[in-house]
């Protein structure tokens, strides 16, 4: 079956329009979300907000931008391209219905229980304070929508290969699968949690919790290097980008191995983001921050793979010199520069978790308002603003309609960069200078006259991404309405045959099992499971 | 493919490699050579058995809150014992009762160590200008151990969101010359 045919099948069609309502539950998370990081930046400015309402906001903001938009984006995102490098629809159209209908009624119930009954716990849940039921089973079902989402990818997968004996994967489906395959083995740590723990908990069939369990399980779903909820950005930016800018493609053998190297260095580090926490054996956080480290490496090569394909595009178009070919980018296209851009914040930002995840050394920052600085430069820069460049093709693609605003769309990723960089410097120096992260600045009696002048600086910056994010969303919500037609196709092109070795994305996983077990099973056989912790209710 | 750049590739990631391994190994020396040790195990307890009020009849160590005096060969000169609770640190009734910001007044050239937990939800240790940073969990017992050599005043923050009054919740460190 060819692209065209694909294109023209009505199944993948009938599935393409679900996998797009998909996609728009990502987008509304990041809607959400803004409107919720006002709350904080209105703070930071000097505005007194009420305590609780802060509270409130600063959880919105962050389960929305993260169990909303970063799963809801992952599960769609990567169905849509696995059917388009496949060329073939999906193995299950009732998984694909079954993914949509949990993210829906999960982002739905997430921000219900935050905005109408407070359930203000932040990201982390942070028990024994209760969110409520609705709470954990609206982020249950974020996760339960990603396991949908990867089970039909692998019945997808066993059913080309069993048409295409001789063929390799492609790299996109490759990728893909490899992503949503590393997020079912760490979402068992917050799977686990919410269901096992934290809605019997609330709903009373349970008495107590155990909250150093629940951290250690949810540290399980969120490594630091390479933070798991961004790889799905990366696909866009190794496998899609390439062919999008006409650039020379990455060699496929290299891809492969970077997100297999991802997928297996990813879980067994994250208990380096625990390293100031009791109960947890100091040489097992050492050895986790070692593999952290280690998980810097794939994210290093990617880099490098990026970078020389988009310097090889600019040498080919006659460019000269050592940082001259940067200027030759495609800054007129506003996916490309929205993504380029993403790259250089994450870049960046990994570099500032660097510190935060390195044993020891990260004492000097853990907890501190260091850490949410860095997550706005790895989540907002990262991901979000590469899920607002991918929106700018996708979403033509996905309705028909061409894109709207042009040139709100290209002004609109660097106001987010110029934004997302100002405000990480801003909370980053606040953190430095010893400001806990999640304060309600105009309300602590405590707070510094520095934290005051950086968290102004946090403020302009968190103004700057406001307004790119309203023109993201009048982008998106002029191109809906756009009447002229486009035909945009998902970026593909050749690529080499790649050795049987990094064909085997469930081998691969084996392997990602394994260390995940070396690298916990101690740390949950040591754990002591007598002592639970009875209920706390937040606000 | 363009083979010189795969050597420069080649190269590249083996310089980030060494540069990672010389990270790891600077912070294994500070664990094993400087002594900054991440906060560990440091035995159970369970919260329900603390009380604030009457502490006299709490587990050891906490049956005896604030400056504590270390016995003969103990590596520190005196411990510093605090119970968290929604939203305050308390340090026994002369550093200060329920309600007021603890004032603990330890002299400066000693090694210190500080002794939590939690009686509810949990909670952060923050005393950023000594490099004091743990988490103070329900059912677990936090000890930091710390140099204190400059005197002066150092602010004591929970870090760890913990409710309504998480921002209320802070002390006062003073290490007298």
């Amino acid at each position: 079956m060819t692209g065209t045919t694909l294109a023209a099948d009505p199944v993948a069609s009938a599935q393409r329009r679900l996998l797009g309502l998909h996609f728009f539950v990502g987008l509304g998370g990041i809607a959400v979300g803004l409107i919720a990081g006002a709350l904080v930046a209105l703070d930071r400015s000097g505005v007194a907000v009420d305590p609780a309402r802060f509270y409130q906001g600063l959880t919105l903001h962050g389960v929305s931008l993260v169990y909303v938009t970063a799963l809801g984006f992952g599960g769609s995102f990567l169905s849509l391209t696995t059917m388009s490098a496949l060329r073939c629809p999906l193995a299950s159209r009732r998984l694909v219905q079954v993914s949509l209908v949990a993210a829906g009624v999960g982002a739905a119930l997430l921000v219900a229980a935050v905005v109408l009954d407070r359930a203000a716990v932040g990201v982390t849940f942070s028990p024994p304070l209760d969110a409520g039921a609705a709470f954990y089973l609206g982020a249950a079902l974020m996760v339960a929508s990603v396991w949908a989402a990867s089970a039909n990818l692998i019945m997808t997968v066993r059913v080309w290969r069993r048409d295409h004996p001789r063929e390799r994967l492609p790299l996109l489906a490759f990728a893909s699968l490899v992503v949503l395959l590393a997020w079912d083995l760490a979402t068992i740590g917050i799977g686990v949690e919410l269901v096992v723990f934290l809605l019997p908990w609330s709903l009373g069939f349970t008495g107590t919790v155990d909250p150093l369990l629940d951290r250690i399980l949810f540290w399980f779903t969120s490594p630091t290097h390479p933070s798991f909820f961004v790889l799905p950005a990366a696909v866009s930016w190794l496998v899609l980008l390439p062919h999008q800018i006409a650039a020379p493609r990455v060699r496929s053998t290299a891809v492969r191995g970077v997100f297999v190297a991802m997928m297996v260095l990813g879980v067994p580090g994250g208990l380096a983001a625990q390293a100031a926490d009791p109960g947890v054996d100091e040489n097992l956080k050492l050895l986790h921050v070692a593999s952290g480290l280690a998980g810097l490496l794939p994210l290093v090569a990617a880099g490098w793979l990026v970078l020389s394909s988009l310097e090889g595009r600019a040498r080919r178009a006659g460019c000269v010199g050592a940082v001259g070919w940067l200027r030759m980018l495609p800054w007129s296209d506003p996916s490309a520069a929205a993504q380029l851009l993403a790259m250089a914040g994450f870049a960046v930002g990994s570099g500032l978790a660097l510190v935060a995840d390195s044993g020891t050394l990260g004492l000097l920052v853990k907890g501190t308002a260091y850490e949410p600085g860095l997550l706005h430069l790895t989540m907002g820069a990262g991901l979000t603003l590469t899920i607002m460049g991918v929106a700018y093709w996708l979403v033509p693609h996905l309705t028909g309609h061409g894109l709207w605003g042009r040139r709100a769309a290209l002004v609109q990723p660097w106001l987010w960069l110029v934004g997302s960089m100002v405000l990480t410097a801003g909370t980053t120096g606040a953190g430095l200078g010893g400001q806990p992260a999640a304060i309600p600045l105009s309300a602590t009696a405590y707070a510094d006259k520095a934290w005051q002048v950086w968290g102004a600086i946090s403020a302009a910056g968190g103004a700057l991404m406001g307004v790119a994010g309203a023109l993201f969303l009048a982008v998106m919500v002029g191109t809906l309405r756009n009447r002229a037609p486009a035909t945009v196709e998902v970026p593909t092109g050749p690529e080499e045959r790649s050795p049987a070795w990094l064909d085997r994305p469930g081998a691969w996983l084996v392997v990602a099992v394994a260390a995940a077990v070396v690298a916990y099973f101690p740390v949950f056989v040591t754990h002591n499971y007598e002592l639970d912790v009875a209920r706390f209710v937040g606000l | 493919v363009n083979l010189e750049a795969q050597d420069w590739e080649r190269g590249f990631l083996v310089a980030t490699a060494t540069v990672l391994v010389v990270l790891f190994v600077a912070i294994l020396g500070s664990v094993v050579d400087a002594g900054i040790d991440l906060p560990a195990d440091a035995g159970q307890i369970d919260p329900r058995k603390l009380s604030i009020a009457d502490p006299a009849a709490n587990p050891v160590p906490f049956n005896e809150l604030g400056v504590v005096a270390a016995a003969e060969g103990e590596p520190v000169d005196f411990r510093v014992v605090l119970l968290a609770a929604e939203w305050r640190f308390f340090a026994g009734e002369e550093a200060g009762s329920r309600g007021a910001i603890p004032r603990i007044e330890v002299p400066a050239g000693s090694r210190a160590e500080f002794v939590l937990t939690s009686l509810d939800t949990v909670h952060g240790f923050l005393v950023a200008d000594l490099a004091v940073n743990a988490t103070v969990i329900p059912g677990q017992i936090t000890r930091v151990t710390v140099d204190l050599d400059r005197p002066g005043e150092y602010r004591i923050v929970c870090h760890e969101f913990c409710g309504i009054g998480h921002h209320t919740m802070y002390g006062v460190l003073e290490v007298t010359p």
